[in-house]
């Protein structure tokens, strides 16, 4: 074997070399590339189950809050009704039939509500 | 000065519904207020055997006024009153209105003479010297 031929056979050795250390450092790649195409996926799904609990925490306290509203308005409704009718209105009141006492074109007209007991 | 008597018989009161029909029977006859005295002068007295004594001694025509009485003819009337009681927000007896103006509660005769005297003033009339309050 001439000295060209052996340098050849080395030169593709060498080659071979290359080849066989490239071989052997595919798989902890191709692992490396899963686990952070994974480490994105679990991100982005957290980053997904974060969003909707906020959604979902956002809207609980706005119902809450209108629930505040809509107890304080009614609160407030309740209140008035003992008070009754308002003094400062003139109401008209149907007096047909009503058993009546007095002078009958008095300027003034007592109505009273009442009842025997 | 004219009064005008609206019944608001109140729902816990057993007795005021009974009550208002046989003043409305006794009205009937033209002897409303005699009755409504007798009530007023009677409170624990309302049975329907009172209210026929009492109409016996109003010299009404007793048959006349049972029938209206247990017919309640007049209870059409009573519940429009109550029904336009409750429109207006009245709660509670006895409620008044001095021209359409509301006065709750049995108030002292102060309260209601400056209503009316504000009443008669606002419609020009003189106000009696007897119902100006004293300064």
């Amino acid at each position: 074997m001439s000295k060209k031929n052996r340098e050849r056979r080395e030169g593709k050795d060498d080659v071979e070399g290359v080849s066989q250390s490239a071989g052997s450092s595919w798989l902890p790649t191709v692992l490396a590339i899963a686990s952070l195409v994974f480490a994105f996926y679990l991100w982005t799904d957290a980053r997904r189950v974060e969003k909707e609990t906020v959604a979902h925490l956002r809207s609980t306290d706005a119902a809450i809050t209108q629930l505040t509203t809509q107890v304080a308005a009614a609160r407030q409704q309740q209140k008035p009704q003992p008070q009754g009718p308002d003094p400062n209105k003139v109401y008209a009141l149907k007096l047909d039939g009503a058993p009546v006492r007095g002078n009958p074109t008095a300027p003034i007209v007592i109505a009273e509500f009442s009842d025997y007991q | 000065m004219q009064i005008v008597w609206k019944n608001y018989p109140l729902p816990f009161h057993p007795n005021a519904m009974p009550s208002a029909l046989a003043a409305m029977a006794a009205g009937e006859q033209g002897k409303y207020w005699e009755f409504h005295d007798k009530l007023f002068g009677n409170q624990q007295k309302q049975t329907r055997d009172d209210f026929i004594r009492y109409a016996k001694e109003l010299k009404l025509d007793v048959a006349r006024f049972t029938q209206s009485l247990d017919g309640a003819k007049y209870k059409p009337q009573i519940a429009a009153d109550q029904g336009e009681a409750d429109k207006l927000g009245v709660t509670g007896t006895p409620a008044f209105f001095v021209n359409g103006r509301f006065l709750n509660g049995a108030k002292p005769f102060d309260a209601f003479a400056q209503l009316i005297n504000a009443e008669l003033t606002r419609l020009g009339r003189p106000v009696p010297p007897a119902a100006q309050k004293p300064a």
